[in-house]
C-alpha cells in the first residue's frame, strides 16, 4: 500500500516534469518555425525576437532537465516572454496581428509555470499592456484602432480571470487529492500499527491456552481421550501462535523495524534444523524429502541464520503443502567470491504448480494463489512475501519458475562472508570407499523422483569424492558385487525385505546400511545398520567417516528397555524448539528429568542454580554457541562445573570433529538428528554410575505388575490409602528410589506449603490459591496420595468456579490431610522433625538475605526460561524463591510479585519483560 | 543431410536469451554473465534473474554492472568441450557491446598451441535472440556432423540476415548503462519518446523513436517491423523481452500474428545482462529475412 502511495506520488512529480520540460520545449519550437516563417517574409526583426525566444527556450529546457529547479526555470524564462509579448504589443508585429499571442501567457504562464509564478506574471504583465494601450504612450507604437486598443487589455483581463479561476479550482482539487493520499498513507500505517497491537493482543490469551495445555498434558491422571484433546489444542495454538509471528514479522517489516543480525553460524545446523521441520510438516504424505547439499560450502557463514533458517523452512512448507505425491527436492549449493560465498538455496517439488498469471502475484502480500484449487491449505499468503523480503533486504534475491500441472521451483541467493573457508563435510579417507547403492526406482511411480535419486547419488560421487555406484536392478548389483568388494552397501527398506538373504550375506569389510522411514521402520538383524532418510551428503559422509551415527534398529529397540534413570536430571540447550521437542521426546523413555533451555547464556544461568547430571548442549546457536558457553562453564568455580558432562549436539560430520569437541571442554559428542542408540551410548557412558537402573515392569505394564517396594512397611489399610508407596512407584517411573527421593522434598516442602496454602486462603487470595491446590494436587498423586489429590482438586475446581464456600468448608481438613500425609511420609523416610519455616512474607527488610547480582541474574534468566515454556508454575516457584532476598538493600519481592501477577494473567510474554527489566530497576 | 558423428561443440553465453531447456535439447554448453550489485556478485539467470535486477533497480539499487565470464572461464569450458569434440566454436555476443570476445581470445592464448587452434570464437554482432538464431542454427549443424568451417561459413552469412531490435519503455536504463547520452533520456522522458534501437555492425544503435503512450508504441514498432515486409523466413521469430506483464505480452503476440504468422512463435525472456542494460518494459520482435 505504502508503496503505492509513494509510486502515485512519484508519477505526479514525473508528470508536471514531463509538463514544464513539453510546454518549454514546445515554445522553443513554435519560435524556431515563426522564425523560420519570418525569414521567408524577410521580417528580420521578428527572425531576432522569435530566434531568441527559441534558443532561449531550448537552452531552459535542458537546464531545467538537469537542475529541476522550477524557480530558476519561472524567472528565465517568463521575463524573456514578457519582454517579447511587450514588443509584439509595441510593434503590433504582423499587421498588428501578434498582439493575440499575449492571449496564450495568461493559460501558459498560470498552468505550466504554477499560480505564484504564472498568475503574478500574466497580472503585471496585463497591468503594463493595459497602462501602454490606455495612456498615450500607445502613439509610439502600432497604430491599432481605438476599439481594438480599448477593448483587448479587457479581453486579456478576463482570460487571466478564467485561467486563474480553473487553476484555483484544480489546486483546491489537488489538494483534496494529497490530503486522502496523505490519509490513506495514515491508515496504511495504522493498519500496520493495528495488526501489530492486534497479533500482540491475540499472542496473550493464545500463551494461555497454549500454557493451561501443557499443565493439563502434565496431569497424571488425565484419560487417553483428553489428553489427544489437549494435544492437539496445543498444537493448533502453536500453529496459530506461528501465523500471529508472521503477520508479526510482516508488520516489522513494512515499518521498516525489522533489523537483521550478523553473526557467525553453520549450515549444517540449519540443513538440520530444516530437516527435521520437513519430516515433522511431511507427516505421512507419501512424498519423498531428497536433500542434495554441496560439501564443499564453508563450515563458518555470517549472516543471520535465523532469518535464513525461516525462510528455507517457510519453501520447504509451501512445497510439502502443495504436494500430494512425488518429491520435494531441498538443493543447498555455493558459488566463491572474493568476498564470500553466494548461497544458493532451491526447493522443488512435483506438486500443483503454479500459473502464468498467478506467479506474477505470487509475492504478493496476503495473497494465496488460486485459492479454489487450494481451498484445503491454510496460509495466512504472508510467508512468502515475508521471505521475499527478508531475503532482498540481505542484499539477495528470490526467483520462481513453475509449470502448472508439473511442480514449481523456488531458489534464492545470498552473498555472505565467510568465517571458516574449511568445507562443511570431508571424509577421512575418500579413496578408500567403494559404495553402492541400490534403489528399485520402479517403487517411486514418478520418473521425476527416480531422476532426482540418481542425480543425487551422482552428486554424492563427485562432491565427497568417493566412488559411488547407483544400481537400479537387483540383478545388476549382484554382478557387480560378485565382480568387485564394496566398502559401504546402501539399499532401501523394501530392496532389503525383497533380497534379504543377499544382503545378509555380507561378513566383514562390507558394511549393510538400510535407509528407512522413521514411520513403519523395520527391524534389522544386528550387524546390519540403519540410517533414517533423507540420506544426503551429510548422513553418507557420517557412515563413511564411522562416526558412529549409525542406528541399528535391533539395539536401538532393546537400548530403550535396557536401563532408565528417574534421578538423572538432564539439561538439553537447544535455540530450536521442535529439536528440543524431538530430543525431549527420546529422552522420555529414560524417565529422566529434562530441563530444555535456549540458549547458552540460560543454560549457564540454570547450571547456577540447579544441579544436573548432564548437559546435551547445540553446537550453532545465537548470541553463544555451544562452545562458548562450555568454555564458560568451565571456567565457573567448583568441580562440579569442570566434572559435567556436556555433550555437543552437532549437524556436524566433518572429519576430526571429536577432537574438536574435546578441545573445547565438551566430553562427547552425537549427531543430529539424534539417534536412540547414539544417545543410549552417551548416556551410559557419562551419566555417573548409580543414577542408571534396570528398567522396571512397571514402565511399560499396568501398576499391578509393579514389583512391591520390600523397605517400606505400610502400618494400615487407611494410612496405605492415604499415603500408597505402590500407588507413588507407579507415578514416579517404576523406581523405588526415586519415589523416596520426591516424597522426601515433599516431605520437606510441606510446612512452607502449608504456611503458604493458609496464608493465602486467609487473604482470599483465590488465584494463587488455585495455582497452589493444583501444584498440590499433581504433587500428592506423584507420592501416591489419591485421597489428598482428589481433595486438592475438588477445591481447586471450586476456586476456578468461584464456589469458595466450598473451600472455606474444606480448606481445615486439607491442610489436615496434607499434614497426616507429609507425617506419614516423614515416618517412612526416617527423617528428623521439619525445619522451622524460612523466611516469611512480613519479614522485615533488614532480616532479607543479601543476594549477589549474579543469582540475580540467574534467577531472572530461568524466570525467562519458564516463560518461554509457558511454565506457570515454576514461574510462581522461583518468584516465591527470589522474594525470600534483598538486592543492595532493595527487596526483591515486589518486583516478582508484578513478574508472578502477569504469569498468573498467562501474560508470558510481559512477565518475562518485567523479569528482564528488574536487574535495571534494581541498579538504578 | 546427416554428415556423421558430432564434431564439433558449440558454446553459448547466457545473453543468447535461448531458454534452458532449448540449449540443452541443442546439446549447447552456456557461458554465464555475471551481474554486481551493491550486496555482490551474481552469476545470470543461474542466481539472478531479468525480474530481480528491474526490481532491484526500481526499489533504489543504484548498481547493476554486467561483466563477461573471465578466460579462465572460458579457457575451462573450451577445453571440457575439446575433450568430447574436435573443435569448438563459441558464438559470442557481439564485440562491440561486450568484451566478451576478448575474454575467449585471451582464454585461447592461455591454452596450448594444439589446442588454441581447434578453438573458433566467432563474433556474432548480436545480442538476444539475435544471437540465438546464430546459437541455434551452430547447434543444428554441428549435430548434423558439420566441420567447423562449414558452421562458421553458414553462421557468417546469417548474421546480416538477422533482424535484432528493440523497443525500450523509455531511455532512463540506456542512459544508465552510457547506451545514450543524458540529453536523449531528458528529451524522451519530457516527450514521451519510446527509443527503437536495432543492432547495425555490431553496434546497438538508435533506429527511430516512437512518440505517443507506451501502448500505441508497442503496437506501432510491431507493426513498423513486419508490415508489409515480404521476406520474412516465417519459420520462427522471438518476442524477447525484459519485465514485461503478461497482458502486455499477449497484446504483442497478437500484433505479430496481425502481419505475419511464424510457424514458431516464442516468447522469451531477456537474461538479466540484457534487462539490466535496457529497463523494464523492453522487448523486440527478433526474426530472419530470407533473403
Amino acid at each position: 500500500m505504502l508503496d503505492f502511495l509513494k509510486e502515485l506520488k512519484k508519477d505526479a512529480e514525473n508528470t508536471d516534469s514531463k509538463t514544464i520540460g513539453l510546454i518549454t520545449i514546445t515554445v522553443g519550437f513554435i519560435s524556431l518555425f515563426m522564425c523560420v516563417l519570418n525569414i521567408i517574409t524577410h521580417s528580420y526583426t521578428m527572425v531576432v525576437v522569435t530566434g531568441v525566444l527559441s534558443v532561449w527556450c531550448i537552452i531552459n529546457f535542458f537546464v531545467y532537465q538537469k537542475t529541476k529547479s522550477f524557480a530558476l526555470l519561472s524567472c528565465s524564462t517568463l521575463p524573456v516572454i514578457g519582454i517579447m509579448m511587450m514588443f509584439f504589443v509595441v510593434t503590433g508585429g504582423k499587421d498588428g496581428f501578434s498582439i493575440v499571442w499575449l492571449l496564450l501567457v495568461p493559460p501558459i504562464g498560470i498552468f505550466f509555470y504554477k499560480l505564484l509564478y504564472g498568475g503574478g506574471f500574466s497580472i503585471f504583465l496585463g497591468l503594463i499592456m493595459a497602462a501602454y494601450m490606455w495612456s498615450p504612450l500607445h502613439e509610439l507604437g502600432y497604430a491599432y484602432s481605438d476599439t481594438y486598443r480599448l477593448r483587448f487589455p479587457i479581453v486579456y483581463i478576463f482570460d487571466t480571470i478564467v485561467c486563474i479561476y480553473i487553476n484555483y479550482t484544480l489546486w483546491v482539487y489537488r489538494k483534496n487529492q494529497v490530503s486522502l493520499l496523505e490519509y490513506a498513507q495514515q491508515a496504511s500505517s495504522t493498519k500496520s500499527d493495528f495488526l501489530a497491537n492486534m497479533s500482540h493482543e491475540i499472542r496473550t490469551p493464545l500463551n494461555a491456552v497454549v500454557g493451561m495445555c501443557e499443565l493439563i498434558l502434565r496431569e497424571n491422571d488425565i484419560s487417553d481421550t483428553v489428553r489427544d484433546y489437549s494435544f492437539n489444542i496445543q498444537n493448533s495454538g502453536r500453529s496459530l501462535l506461528s501465523i500471529i509471528n508472521d503477520i508479526l514479522d510482516f508488520s516489522k517489516i513494512e515499518s521498516g523495524k525489522m533489523e537483521l543480525v550478523s553473526e557467525e553460524f553453520n549450515i549444517a545446523s540449519t540443513i538440520n534444523d530444516v530437516i527435521n521441520m520437513a519430516l515433522t510438516r511431511k507427516g505421512d504424505k507419501p512424498i519423498e524429502i531428497i536433500v542434495k547439499c554441496d560439501p564443499d560450502i564453508p563450515m563458518g557463514l555470517i549472516g543471520d541464520e535465523l532469518r535464513i533458517r525461516q525462510v528455507i523452512i517457510n519453501l520447504v512448507t509451501n512445497a510439502i503443502k502443495f504436494t500430494n505425491r512425488g518429491c520435494v527436492v531441498i538443493r543447498v549449493s555455493q558459488t566463491k567470491h572474493d568476498y564470500g560465498i553466494n548461497l544458493s538455496v532451491s526447493v522443488s517439488d512435483t506438486g500443483i504448480g503454479i500459473s502464468p498469471e498467478n506467479l506474477e502475484k505470487l509475492f504478493n502480500s496476503f495473497q494465496q494463489v488460486n485459492t479454489k484449487k487450494n481451498r484445503s491449505v491454510e496460509g495466512t499468503g504472508l510467508g512468502l512475501a515475508i521471505s521475499k523480503k527478508l531475503i532482498t533486504s540481505m542484499g539477495g534475491f528470490v526467483n520462481v519458475s513453475s509449470v502448472y500441472g508439473s511442480g514449481s521451483e523456488f531458489r534464492f541467493v545470498i552473498p555472505l562472508k565467510v568465517s571458516d573457508e574449511k568445507p562443511f563435510i570431508s571424509l577421512k579417507e575418500p579413496e578408500k570407499i567403494h559404495a553402492a547403492f541400490f534403489i528399485d526406482m520402479t517403487k517411486f511411480g514418478m520418473p521425476q523422483v527416480a531422476k532426482e535419486y540418481s542425480a543425487l547419488i551422482s552428486e554424492l560421487q563427485t562432491g565427497l569424492g568417493t566412488d559411488f555406484e547407483l544400481f537400479d536392478s537387483f540383478a545388476a548389483l549382484s554382478r557387480a558385487a560378485s565382480e568387485k568388494k564394496y566398502t559401504h552397501l546402501f539399499t532401501g527398506r523394501e530392496e532389503y525385505i525383497s533380497n534379504r538373504e543377499f544382503f545378509e550375506s555380507f561378513h566383514e569389510g562390507t558394511e549393510v546400511i538400510i535407509v528407512q522411514d522413521r514411520i513403519n521402520a523395520i527391524e534389522l538383524p544386528p550387524k546390519m545398520k540403519c540410517i533414517y532418510k533423507p540420506f544426503y551428503a551429510l548422513t553418507a559422509a557420517s557412515v563413511f567417516n564411522n562416526e558412529k551415527l549409525l542406528v541399528n534398529i535391533n539395539e536401538r529397540r532393546n537400548s530403550s528397555i535396557r536401563f532408565v534413570a528417574p534421578k538423572a536430571r538432564v539439561l538439553v540447550v537447544d535455540d530450536n524448539v521442535i529439536n528440543l521437542k524431538v530430543a525431549v521426546g527420546l529422552m522420555r523413555p529414560y524417565h529422566m528429568q529434562v530441563l530444555t533451555v535456549d540458549s547458552g547464556r540460560a543454560a549457564i544461568s540454570l547450571l547456577r542454580s540447579k544441579d544436573i547430571d548432564i548437559v546435551f548442549m547445540d553446537h550453532m546457536m545465537p548470541e553463544m554457541d555451544g562452545i562458548e558457553a562450555t568454555r564458560a562453564i568451565r571456567s565457573m568455580e567448583g568441580s562440579y562445573y569442570k566434572n559435567l558432562p556436556i555433550i555437543a549436539l552437532t549437524a556436524n560430520a566433518v572429519n576430526g570433529v571429536r577432537d574438536m569437541y574435546i578441545e573445547a571442554g565438551l566430553n562427547d559428542f552425537i549427531a543430529k538428528p539424534i539417534e536412540l542408540s547414539a544417545l543410549d551410548r552417551v548416556l551410559k557412558t557419562w551419566l555417573p554410575r548409580e543414577l542408571i537402573k534396570a528398567p522396571s515392569r512397571g514402565e511399560r505394564t499396568p501398576a499391578k505388575n509393579i514389583k512391591k517396594p520390600e523397605p517400606v512397611k505400610e502400618k494400615a489399610s487407611a494410612e496405605t490409602e492415604l499415603l500408597s508407596t505402590e500407588t507413588g512407584v507407579f507415578y514416579t517411573g517404576g523406581d523405588l528410589d526415586a519415589y523416596n527421593e520426591i516424597l522426601e522434598v515433599y516431605v520437606r516442602k510441606a510446612p512452607e506449603k502449608l504456611e503458604q496454602i493458609r496464608k493465602l486462603f486467609e487473604e482470599k487470595s483465590w488465584k494463587n490459591y488455585v495455582i497452589e491446590v493444583h501444584a498440590l494436587k499433581s504433587s500428592s498423586l506423584t507420592v501416591g496420595s489419591k485421597p489428598l489429590s482428589e481433595l486438592a482438586k475438588e477445591l481447586e475446581l471450586a476456586g476456578k468456579a468461584g464456589n469458595y464456600s466450598l473451600i472455606e468448608e474444606k480448606n481445615d481438613a486439607m491442610l489436615e490431610m496434607y499434614k497426616q500425609v507429609a507425617e506419614l511420609g516423614r515416618e517412612r523416610l526416617k527423617l528428623a522433625e521439619p525445619p522451622a519455616p524460612e523466611v516469611s512474607e512480613e519479614q522485615p527488610k533488614e532480616t532479607l538475605v543479601e543476594l549477589s547480582r549474579e543469582k540475580l541474574e540467574e534467577f531472572i534468566g530461568s524466570i525467562k526460561a519458564a516463560c518461554e515454556s509457558f511454565d506457570g508454575d515454576e514461574i510462581s516457584k522461583i518468584c516465591a524463591e527470589v522474594s525470600q532476598y534483598a538486592v543492595g538493600g532493595t527487596a526483591l519481592k515486589p518486583f516478582f510479585d508484578e513478574v508472578k501477577a502477569d504469569a498468573d494473567d498467562f501474560e508470558y510474554d510481559s512477565a518475562a519483560e518485567k523479569a528482564a527489566a528488574i536487574s535495571d530497576k534494581i541498579k538504578m | 543431410m546427416v554428415m556423421g558423428k558430432k564434431k564439433v561443440g558449440i558454446l553459448a553465453e547466457c545473453v543468447c536469451d535461448l531458454p534452458k531447456s532449448t540449449l540443452r535439447n541443442y546439446g549447447v554448453d552456456i557461458l554465464y554473465f555475471l551481474i554486481e550489485t551493491e550486496s555482490g556478485i551474481f552469476t545470470d539467470t543461474d542466481e539472478i534473474t531479468a525480474e530481480n535486477i528491474i526490481s532491484h533497480m526500481e526499489t533504489g539499487g543504484k548498481k547493476s554492472k554486467s561483466s563477461p565470464p573471465s578466460p579462465d572461464v572460458y579457457r575451462k569450458a573450451f577445453e571440457k568441450n575439446l575433450k568430447r569434440y574436435d573443435d569448438v566454436i563459441l558464438v559470442a555476443i557481439s564485440s562491440q557491446i561486450s568484451h566478451s570476445c576478448d575474454n575467449a581470445r585471451q582464454a585461447v592464448e592461455l591454452m596450448e598451441e594444439a589446442d588454441a587452434k581447434r578453438v573458433h570464437i566467432f563474433d556474432s554482432q548480436h545480442l538476444s535472440t539475435g544471437l540465438g538464431f546464430l546459437v541455434m542454427r551452430a547447434a543444428e549443424l554441428a549435430n548434423q556432423g558439420y566441420e567447423a568451417d562449414k558452421i562458421l561459413s553458414e553462421i557468417d552469412s546469417l548474421k546480416d540476415r538477422v533482424s535484432t531490435s528493440f523497443l525500450a519503455k523509455n531511455a532512463d536504463y540506456l542512459y544508465r548503462n552510457g547506451l545514450v547520452p543524458s540529453y536523449v533520456k531528458n528529451i524522451c522522458s519530457a516527450l514521451n519518446i519510446h527509443p527503437v534501437l536495432a543492432m547495425k555492425k555490431g553496434k546497438l544503435s538508435l533506429k527511430t523513436v516512437i512518440i505517443g503512450s507506451y501502448d500505441y508504441a508497442c503496437k506501432y514498432y510491431v507493426k513498423r517491423t513486419l508490415k508489409g515486409k515480404i521476406n520474412i523466413d516465417g519459420k520462427c521469430a522471438f518476442i524477447t523481452h525484459a519485465g514485461c506483464s503478461i497482458k502486455t505480452l499477449q497484446t504483442i503476440s497478437a500484433e505479430v500474428e496481425k502481419y505475419c504468422h511464424f510457424e514458431n512463435l516464442n516468447v522469451t525472456s531477456a537474461s538479466a545482462t540484457i534487462s539490466s542494460n535496457c529497463g523494464p518494459g523492453t522487448f523486440g520482435v527478433l526474426f530472419v529475412r530470407s533473403d
